[in-house]
């Protein structure tokens, strides 16, 4: 797959500029052409008043000093300074509406951006690492500006300079010209192979330091086991032969850079040499005057200075285009739970659940649920039981359309939840999963979240509830307090118990919850307990249990085994069924006796599924 | 090696000094490239003046010749002093971050818990590359540009000093105003750099917990929120904007003022028969030459300013002193798995003004070769701190822990850490091969242990079942663990280094009952030898232990073997009630009050 996308940029570079992006560009800057149109059009008056100058100066040597006349020297000055000025007001106006274009395209582009990525279904995510759909809003974004202001724009107004210069030269004296000229194909030639050889060590450069970076990333992240195993003198040999290819590639770079840059300056002595040694040949023979050569001498001054950093902005386009690539590929990506035209409304419902034949797959022909149906009624509370890998959290996430069935159809209160406005079906679907997310920032925003009618009263009750006001009391600044990132100020406990307030804050019909499986210490296991049966309280609940006394709590039990529902029934029934349930609750919970053939299958089941990681 | 601090001062120095014959050497090929630059308008000059009385045409070429010889020359040494003081900031670069990633190696555990990860990348590569801008284009500019203006003013007086004088006049305003503007796009840009910041970490946390959004309905707060944060770095970005528009214009008005004034001033000394035509159009040449260093003065202003907080923050980690725990006063010794401990009570160290506040009280416990420990105890106990010292990431006082009889402190921690396998709480694994990892902890990689190791850790079928076997790569870019395959994981690796020691901090955490049950069993059978510690909460796990202790609030509070403790009305029974008997109802209703009750 990595072989296949690499293939794929390969042939982006060889195609060279990309209609289809080039339109999609255009689609995304028009509603701010006007400032686009309102800067090109400073560009030509930048170079008419940069490139009249030199002339004011070929008049004073040609009519006042070489004649010895002082009279209209002020003249010619003033009209110098007024080109000067001009040149400075026109130039601002072309790079403030650039800029302006730029910045309102990235404000757009990543409101944009921001609300497709949020909007994707479960699956996105599962196939794309969090930093890279990060770097997409930032980085790339960030380089679309950079396209026009530093990019696309100095480009066409250096292009502009150049042209006028030529054309100047080329009225003020051909032949002088034309021998100003003859170095253009060499600087083609040189700028070319430049640009070849930089484009390449680039990107080994770019790939090196990559490599670099996730080494050093992954050695500050895992220093506590580098420590433990004594490592430490491997890691630093690692590290140094990682470092060294890098700075290998850098120093080639270098000594391109370096030989570039002393060639250009050579060519531009070199011009000079040719138009001194040409003009003043022509200055002896009368068909030049001295204020002519002098204006010659500032062109081809003026020519070089856009010549010097031209690769640089090249390179800038370049990677602005690979950016631009990378975000509208994002853009055409359709994993969205879609909603149907006219969804159903429905009344205050009961929570009545129903899954019939559901199939599901992450990949084609690997299907991890298989058949399923069975109903749930309204207030009832259902465990569900299975070996790792047989596709329990797989099916609470069905529910809630985080992922949307393959086959078969699941119905709330008899409306399928396709049909349904998949907000009003998140309302009343509240989930708990064993990953518990917390957001940097108070633990009254962690309970709320962005409900505004959430009152703060309903939320210290909901705390209360599930006895987490007990430890958030504790705190300092109460509900106020901050969480960090990840919630690593809290024990795993608290964030438990944080994240049952939220559910029971939200008060949702449905109570979907994948109840964690780490162990946490006696005491807050109770409490944990105790929160459970609080936020099960009358409603339809659906509970992957993994523990005894949830599985005790319940009305119902269905069992998972490979994808499919085999079993169904009271604790007591199941046991005396004596099928899977007995032989799982046997594994799980009485560790003292040995079992070895149902160990093997335990074993079998434990797969996961592995997605991989697409390139985007 | 002794550890030293220094100031920002001295690590410059130590990088300048290290390749100081690349910087002397570079400072003298400034100095010919310049001379040579300068000598290009002077015949441009004489030919100039020459031409006005009837210059010959051999001599005319003569002239050519020497200008065009001058260029190449002065073209191969530019080329030579770059590549040689870019080389030189490259290398400087190089060291201070190999200085860097091995200082880092050095520091405990506290350290990396106090630094974000990010924080310290960010200082590992964009930090050292700020440094290399300093050394090697921060050091070629500011030695370039002294050079140039002291070579063309003298030059420039030599022609006319009143002249001069004049056509100098805009250059300090130039100075002033690229200097003013680059310190508040500085500014600016920082603004703007830290809104990004903030934008980041929102859209970070909000992929990070999108199964929250989108079961909560929260897209639209969400929206919002971000919407807030992209208008203000929108207002940022735009006060940039503005400046940039600002300040580059203007560069070119003051600079293009020099030319203006030679127009103005230079015809009358040149009509005045002051000095020469030729003169005139050197003069020209010559400020357009100028012009350059000082536009890039503000550049370099900011790459100086950024080299310097770039060392003051990479100095920061630099001084932070690496703690080395053992004297190691004895050679090497056996360690067989022996441990004791005696009186060890144990405080972090406390911020000033705060009191210190002891974690662990008093504890003791003595292990054979071979005899299983297991600790039981609530967040907060003091279990990890004790896994902590025991694998010497914080000191303890002398004689309180004793490895064969010997005191530790005594000991090289690399030999008691050689000992001892430990399958932290959190299993971190690197993103190589399932091999690598497993033998990470090995100096060479023996794959008879491999496959050994992973059958004791009970992930053997497992790897056999991934594409590659032990040679798939783990993490972002390979496959996908599942946390108690991480876990197993864990284990081979500290297994793999045939250790006299295993700690197992709650290690099976994700792992079903079952399956940790066989890994139990499978270590008593083939590590007889090997003494083995075993935290957790789950009483299944704590029966395999020879002794338990049950800790509260950093103190003993419950010793003995498991068959003891059930009996004793305490922590450890009321939680063998718990898990043993809560499907019996009649007691479930019995656990359920003493849950009630506080």
């Amino acid at each position: 797959m990595s072989k296949s996308s690499a293939h794929k940029a390969k042939e982006t570079l060889k195609r060279g500029f990309d209609w289809e992006l080039i339109k999609q560009l255009y689609q995304f800057s028009r509603p701010y052409s006007r400032f686009i149109l309102g800067s090109v059009s400073f560009v030509p008056l930048v170079a008419l008043f940069h490139l009249i100058q030199p002339l004011f100066v070929r008049e004073a040597i040609d009519k006042y000093i070489l004649s010895g006349t002082t009279k209209g020297i002020w003249i010619v000055s003033i009209l110098f300074l007024t080109a000067l000025s001009l040149e400075f007001v026109s130039r601002y106006f072309q790079i403030y509406f650039i800029e302006l274009s730029g910045q309102k395209i990235n404000y757009y582009l990543r409101k944009k951006v921001f609300s497709f990525i949020q909007s994707r279904s479960l699956k996105f995510f599962d196939k794309r690492p969090v930093g890279r759909l990060v770097t997409r809003l930032t980085t790339d974004i960030e380089h679309i500006s950079d396209l026009f202001s530093s990019g696309v724009i100095t480009l066409f107004s250096d292009l502009f300079v150049l042209i006028g210069i030529i054309v100047i030269m080329l009225c003020l004296n051909v032949k002088l010209a034309l021998t100003a000229l003859t170095v253009i194909p060499i600087l083609i030639v040189v700028a070319i192979l430049f640009r070849i050889l930089s484009r390449r060590i680039y990107r080994v450069i770019r790939a090196r330091l990559s490599k670099m970076n996730s080494h050093t990333q992954e050695s500050i992240l895992g220093m506590s086991v580098i420590q433990l195993f004594v490592q430490e003198r491997k890691m630093a040999d690692k590290f140094l032969t990682i470092h060294s290819d890098h700075r290998k590639a850098q120093f080639l770079s270098n000594v391109y850079e370096s030989v570039f840059y002393a060639s250009v300056e050579l060519l531009s002595t070199f011009t000079l040499a040719l138009v001194l040694w040409r003009g003043t040949g022509s200055i002896i023979e009368n068909t030049l005057t001295f204020g002519t050569l002098v204006a010659f001498i500032d062109y081809v001054y003026k020519f070089f200075v856009p010549i010097r950093d031209l690769s640089n902005k090249l390179s800038i386009i370049q990677s602005s285009f690979a950016s631009c690539e990378r975000v509208f590929a994002l853009l055409k990506n359709e994993d969205k739970i879609s909603e149907i035209d006219t969804p159903k409304q429905s009344d205050k419902s009961k929570g009545n659940i129903r899954f019939e034949k559901v199939d599901f797959e992450y990949f084609p022909g690997q299907n991890v649920l298989k058949e399923i149906s069975f109903e749930i009624k309204a207030g009832e509370k259902v465990a569900i039981v299975g070996a790792t890998g047989s596709g329990k959290t797989t099916l609470i996430k069905l529910l809630n359309r985080s992922y949307d069935v393959t086959q078969g159809s699941i119905t709330v209160d008899n409306i399928p939840i396709k049909e349904l406005p998949l907000a009003d079906l998140r309302r009343k679907v509240g989930v708990v999963l064993q990953d518990i997310s917390l957001f940097s920032s108070s633990i009254e925003r962690n309970i709320k979240l962005g409900f505004p009618h959430i009152s703060d009263n309903q939320m210290e009750e909901a705390a209360k509830a599930v006895r987490a006001d007990y430890f958030i009391n504790r705190l300092t600044n109460k509900y106020q307090h901050t969480i960090t990132e990840g919630g690593t100020n809290l024990s795993h406990g608290e964030r438990q118990l944080i994240s049952f307030a939220r559910v029971l804050a939200y008060d949702p019909e449905i109570l979907i919850l994948d109840e964690a499986t780490s162990s946490v210490d006696t005491e807050t296991e109770k409490w944990i307990q105790e929160a459970l049966h609080q936020i099960m309280e009358g409603r339809t609940s659906i509970i992957i249990a993994h523990r005894l006394s949830t599985i005790r709590d319940v009305d119902r039990i269905l069992v998972l085994h490979r994808g499919e529902l085999v079993e169904s029934g009271s604790h007591s029934e199941l046991m005396e069924n004596k099928g899977i349930y007995k032989k799982l609750y046997d594994l799980q919970f009485k560790p003292q006796e040995e079992t070895p053939e149902i160990a093997h299958f335990i074993a079998d089941e434990d797969k996961e599924i592995t997605p991989e990681f697409i390139e985007d | 090696m002794s550890f030293k601090r220094k100031t920002q001062n001295q690590r410059f120095l130590h990088y300048f000094y290290r390749y100081k014959w690349y910087f002397i050497a570079g400072f003298f090929l400034l100095l010919a490239t310049n001379g040579i630059a300068l000598s290009i308008p002077w015949i441009l000059k004489i030919t100039v003046n020459e031409v006005r009385e009837g210059l010959p045409q051999s001599k005319l070429t003569f002239y050519i010749a020497i200008m065009i010889g001058l260029a190449l020359i002065q073209a191969v040494i530019r080329m030579s002093s770059r590549i040689i003081i870019y080389t030189a900031g490259r290398n400087g670069e190089f060291d201070l971050r190999n200085d860097f990633y091995r200082h880092l190696l050095k520091l405990s555990p506290t350290f990396f818990q106090r630094k974000k990860t990010g924080d310290l990348m960010s200082r590992s590569i964009n930090d050292t590359s700020d440094i290399r801008m300093f050394l090697g284009p921060g050091f070629l500019q500011v030695t370039n540009t002294v050079i140039a203006y002291t070579l063309t003013i003298v030059l420039l007086c030599l022609i006319d000093i009143r002249l001069t004088f004049f056509a100098l006049l805009p250059f300090p305003i130039l100075m002033l105003v690229v200097r003013n503007s680059t310190r508040s796009l500085h500014k600016k840009t920082r603004r703007v750099q830290e809104q990004l910041s903030s934008l980041s970490s929102k859209a970070q946390e909000n992929f990070n917990n999108i199964h929250v959004i989108h079961s909560y309905t929260q897209e639209n707060n969400e929206a919002r929120d971000f919407k807030k944060l992209n208008q203000e770095y929108f207002f940022r970005n735009m006060e940039v904007s503005r400046l940039r528009a600002r300040i580059w214009p203007l560069i070119r008005f003051i600079s293009g003022l020099a030319p203006l004034i030679i127009l103005w001033v230079g015809s009358y000394r040149v009509i005045d028969k002051e000095i020469t035509l030729g003169d005139f159009v050197a003069f020209n040449s010559y400020l357009a030459m100028l012009v350059n260093p000082t536009i890039a003065f503000g550049w370099i202003l900011s790459i100086l300013e950024r080299g310097y907080s770039a060392m003051n923050r990479l100095n920061e980690i630099l001084n932070e002193e690496p703690e080395d725990l053992s004297t190691a006063t004895i050679k090497p010794p056996q360690l067989t798995g022996e441990i004791k401990i005696q009186n060890l009570s144990f405080a972090y160290p406390a911020e000033k003004g705060s009191p210190k506040k002891l974690i662990l009280k008093n504890i003791h416990f003595h292990l054979k070769a071979g005899e299983t420990l297991g600790i039981l105890g609530r967040t907060g106990s003091g279990k990890s701190t004790l896994i902590k010292l025991l694998t010497r990431f914080y000191p303890v006082p002398d004689e309180t822990f004793f490895m064969n009889g010997i005191d530790v402190n005594r000991i090289s921690t690399e030999t008691i850490r050689n000992a001892i396998g430990v399958v932290p709480q959190e299993s971190f694994l690197f993103s190589t091969s399932v091999k690598e990892n497993i033998l990470f902890g090995q100096a060479a990689q023996y794959s008879d242990n491999l496959t050994h190791s992973a059958e004791q850790a009970e992930i053997d079928k497992e790897i056999a079942e991934m594409p590659l076997e032990y040679d798939s790569v783990i993490g972002e870019k390979g496959l996908t663990l599942s946390g108690g395959q991480r876990q197993r994981m864990a284990l081979a690796r500290a297994l793999a280094i045939s250790p006299k020691l295993v700690l197992l901090d709650d290690a099976f955490a994700s792992v079903d009952s079952h399956t940790e049950e066989n890994i139990l069993t499978n270590l008593k059978k083939s590590l007889k030898d090997v003494t083995t510690i075993l935290v957790s909460h789950r009483i299944s796990t704590l029966e395999h232990a020879d002794w338990i202790l049950v800790l509260d609030e950093g103190e003993i509070v419950e010793e003995g073997t498991p068959a003891d403790l059930k009996n004793q009305h305490g922590i450890y029974s009321n939680l063998y009630q718990l898990q043993q008997n809560l499907f019996n109802k009649k007691e479930k209703e019995v656990s359920d009050e003493q849950i009630i009750s506080p």
